[in-house]
């Protein structure tokens, strides 16, 4: 199935100025590696060394807000809309 | 010829160019990524080091300081690599997820980047050294360095368990120096399959905190240390230290011990010139009663005082990447604030003038010429 992840500003300028991207997958962790395996720049911004997703990357999936542990299950569907930010710090 | 300075803040990097360097221009690149240090190779290409909470580690190059193509790799420790419980319980504070609790081991920031006899080293936190020989394509761990025995009690200093300092001597290529703080300076020579603590003669009664080692690669047994407890000299390419603060402020360090506080430590290689910037002690960490001041010494012997051009009402400091020296005749000497505002001298120190002002914390200044 194939979903549309909105990147952050900052990854952004990894894929060219592109704002969103298509990937496949039945998980948000199975659509982040079909992602870097599209662009492998992407691959070390997603999965720190022991292939965890990177612990302060949030995910909203069609609006439900998903965190990092969670998202290695969470099941999509075709069409889904997955938005990528990260955990707010400071104030 | 171009003189291009990489000031690196959390919020990206200031470039300033100048050809005559009187008049500067700045862009500001790499918008969003904290960037923390900086490195050319012999071909002139400049890599820059960045580190997201949120996004990790990468490198990104550029040619000519403008347009930056990410490279496809960066440092990274192997899965089953395991942890140093100290410097994760200091990073875990920005652990919302509790997925350090497994101990891994990561690469959490690149705190130097140093290239010699043509291949590219990082050295990172969790401690360790890097080394890419397609000049940032791929990385390979140096295991010699990153698996020494009793790394796993290595003591993190404030900011945790970071090799920040890499040095290499010119004459030859299986000689290397590498600073972490706190667990201290370590030479190799035989490549970086072994390594040796050299810290005798350093005050080591709370860890060996090394902040900062300088030094002529050309000339490389020559080595000027700012240590959390104070500035010392070998010339014996670390075997051996002396204490040598005649002329530089002395404070009280949070124990009573007593010397020359501070962090960025450089040389001007032409002229074998020292520059510090010394801080209040530990317990305060700004200029001495609020007047920043650049000491310079020739030799290590004596340091003197250069405030020209600096403000006398200062309260905030330097790190310790945050100095560099541009090794052009005159030598150039540039430093940046905690607080923001970049300084530079083109008469190797004698007089300064603020280049810029406004930007974020300053982590990082390297001078390149392309």
């Amino acid at each position: 199935m194939t979903v549309t992840v909105q990147l952050p500003p900052v990854l952004r300028t990894v894929m060219g100025g592109a704002r969103t991207v298509e990937a496949e997958g039945d998980t948000i962790a199975a659509v982040l590696k079909n992602l870097a395996a599209q662009h492998p720049h992407l691959a070390l911004h997603f999965f720190d060394e022991q292939s965890n997703i990177r612990r302060n990357i949030v995910f909203l999936s069609n609006g439900v807000l998903v965190r990092a542990p969670q998202a290695q299950t969470h099941a999509i569907k075709d069409g889904d809309e997955i938005l990528l930010t990260n955990a707010l710090a400071g104030g | 010829m171009t003189i291009s300075l990489l000031v690196g803040t959390p919020k990206g990097a200031a470039v300033l160019s100048s050809k005559d360097r009187q008049h500067w221009t700045q862009e500001f690149v790499l918008r969003g990524w904290p960037v923390t240090a900086a490195a050319q190779d012999d071909r002139g290409r400049v890599y820059a080091a960045v580190n997201s909470p949120n996004y990790g580690v990468a490198i990104f190059a550029s040619d000519d300081m403008k347009q930056w193509k990410q490279l496809p790799a960066a440092p990274r420790y192997r899965p089953e690599d395991r942890g140093n419980p100290e410097h994760h319980r200091i990073v875990a504070q920005m652990d919302f997820t509790g997925v350090l609790k497994d101990g891994g081991r990561f690469v959490d920031q690149i705190w130097t980047l140093h290239f010699a006899h043509g291949a590219l080293y990082a050295g990172v936190s969790e401690a360790g050294l890097f080394v890419s020989r397609d000049r940032g394509e791929s990385w390979q761990p140096i295991d010699g360095f990153n698996e020494q025995p009793g790394r796993e009690e290595w003591p993190p200093g404030f900011g945790g368990l970071g090799a920040h300092t890499v040095l290499s001597d010119a004459k030859d290529p299986n000689r290397m120096w590498v600073g972490v703080s706190a667990a201290g300076f370590f030479r190799t020579d035989d490549g970086g399959k072994t390594w040796t603590p050299k810290n005798d003669g350093v005050n080591g009664d709370m860890g060996q905190c090394v902040h900062g080692v300088t030094c002529n690669p050309a000339n490389a047994s020559i080595l000027f240390r700012q240590e959390h407890r104070g500035v010392h000299k070998s010339e014996d390419g670390g075997d051996t230290w002396q204490v040598m603060e005649d002329g530089l402020p002395v404070g009280e360090l949070s124990d009573g011990h007593r010397c020359s506080f501070g962090f960025p430590i450089v040389m001007d290689r032409a002229t074998g010139r020292v520059f510090l910037v010394p801080l209040e002690s530990d317990n305060f960490r700004y200029p001495k009663d609020g007047k920043l001041a650049v000491y310079r010494s020739d030799d290590g012997k004596r340091w003197n005082a250069h405030t020209t051009g600096l403000p006398a009402n200062c309260f905030t400091a330097v790190l310790r990447g945050a100095m560099a020296a541009d090794q052009q005749s005159p030598g150039g000497v540039y430093f940046g604030t905690a607080s923001g505002t970049l300084y530079g001298s083109t008469d190797t120190g004698e007089s300064w003038r603020e280049l810029s002002t406004g930007l974020p914390r300053i982590m990082s200044v390297d001078a390149f010429v392309l």
